[in-house]
């Protein structure tokens, strides 16, 4: 059973809400009935909600601090939804200003040593939503990974992804052209403008479509086979 | 309750006669069941707000480009001693402002910031680069800007030398940024619309300054900051 003391609260200078910069932490615990409780599986979502005008009604919407919000559109907005994923990341542990343990695909695994029934098993989860593409790109100490690790060139990787030919992919955005080709190898001047000008337009748009987020979590065993 | 695995089956199998069949569903009932229990997802939801983007912009004369804005090369030649830069704050939301100006003091020059309105008679003219168009603005009180970190010298104190620069310790006097900034300013709307784009005129002088500065090509860094005040 899983329960929790879930908040996405805003770690940086106690604001309540989030924009880019944010980091911030979830606690969250997982109760075993049975001592024999294999490997949880975890699967988080982000929903990404907007205001509703007055008139409008939704089936679905919600009422938060007197505002009626509701999801959007996951076909008009499929460019958000993934944005999201590359914006708003989650790793598993933060050491300094680094980050590890990269939740990709907002799937993770979670094995309790000597689960014990009734007892609770704390999770944590970090979360940044950065706030530069340089964050990203660079290592060490303004940015995401301390070094250029496995996680890292895996975040390399999906991030020069841009086989889809959207003017999108989880990270950039172009409000005009569709994305062409990405390298980080020998960017100069002129494409990291290009790359920030992406990831920043990205920023604005989620900004302007989303009000709030609805983080959810999904907590499964997974089977063993006996 | 123990995992039943295949050998626990095999043996019941081996010992027990009729009910074995029984025994055997029973117990791969039981197994299923068991197994589908522990399956039960199990599902936490929060929810959290997202802060709009800044909706302000600086922008030049006559809301032009912020390119149109160029600080580089102040000559010392003109009488007046005084070199002028007229910008805006351009913005779709009615939230009150702050303007900062953040400079090093290699050049020991005099900056200020009023207040403009645009004025056929105004004596502070903007020429946009592109059509040679001029617009005339007059200047208007001043913003009312101070700094925060100047220290008796006239040079930055240690105050924000942490903000600036973190842990590094080794910076030239010069190097530490003033920053100069304006009391909240509330945006005076377009018209019924939300809009607005406040005029300011930003001064950089050298009258008056003793020792006198020559031509001697030294470099300053200058920010120029609008953010919203409510942060």
């Amino acid at each position: 059973m899983v329960s929790g003391e879930s908040n996405i609260y805003n770690q940086a200078g106690g604001k309540a809400s989030l924009s880019p910069g944010s980091t911030g932490k979830i606690t969250f615990y997982i109760i075993p009935q049975a001592a024999n409780l294999g490997t949880i599986n975890c699967e988080l979502k982000i929903t990404p909600y907007r205001v509703l005008e007055e008139n409008e009604t939704v089936t679905g919407e919600i009422t938060v601090d007197q505002e009626r919000i509701a999801p959007l559109d996951e076909t008009e907005n499929a460019n958000i939804y993934s944005l999201l994923q590359g914006h708003v990341l989650f790793f598993r542990a933060k050491n300094g200003n680094n980050y590890s343990n990269w939740v990709q695909n907002g799937s993770f695994d979670v094995t309790i040593e000597n689960p014990t029934k009734d007892k609770p098993q704390e999770i944590t989860l970090n979360w940044i939503w950065p706030f530069q593409f340089n964050q990203y790109v660079s290592v060490g100490n303004s940015a995401l990974f301390a070094s250029k690790t496995g996680e890292y060139d895996s975040m390399m990787t999906e991030m020069q992804d841009t086989s889809s030919g959207f003017n999108y992919n989880k990270y950039f955005y172009s409000p005009t052209t569709a994305l062409g080709k990405i390298n980080f190898t020998n960017m100069n001047a002129a494409t990291r403008t290009t790359y920030s000008g992406y990831y920043n337009s990205a920023d604005e748009a989620i900004g302007s479509s989303t009000r709030y987020f609805l983080l959810e979590l999904n907590a499964t065993e997974k089977e063993t086979t006996a | 309750m123990r995992k039943i695995n295949k050998t626990d089956i095999l043996r019941i199998l081996r010992q027990q006669g009729l009910s074995l069949a029984l025994a055997f569903i029973a117990l791969f009932a039981c197994v299923l069941y068991t197994f589908a229990w522990f399956q039960s997802q199990e599902k936490l939801q929060t929810i959290t707000k997202v802060e709009a983007p800044s909706t302000l912009a600086i922008k030049g004369g006559n809301a032009s480009d912020i390119t149109a804005i160029d600080l580089s090369g102040i000559g010392l030649s003109s009488t007046e001693k005084i070199k002028y830069f007229i910008f805006c704050v351009e913005g779709s939301v009615k939230n009150p402002y702050l303007i900062e100006l953040a400079h090093t003091t290699n050049i020991p020059f005099i900056y200020s910031i009023n207040k403009a309105s645009q004025n056929e008679n105004g004596t502070f003219i903007y020429v946009d680069h592109s059509t040679g168009i001029k617009t005339n603005y007059q200047a208007d009180e001043d913003l009312g800007c101070s700094y925060i970190n100047k220290g008796t010298n006239g040079l930055a104190n240690n105050s924000k030398h942490n903000a600036t620069y973190g842990t590094y310790s080794t910076v030239q006097q010069n190097a530490e940024p003033l920053y100069f900034l304006s009391p909240s300013i509330t945006p005076t709307l377009i018209g019924e619309s939300n809009k607005f784009c406040d005029y300011y005129i930003l001064k950089v002088s050298w009258e008056g300054v003793t020792p006198p500065i020559t031509n001697e090509k030294e470099t300053d860094l200058v920010y120029l900051l609008a953010r919203n005040a409510t942060t």
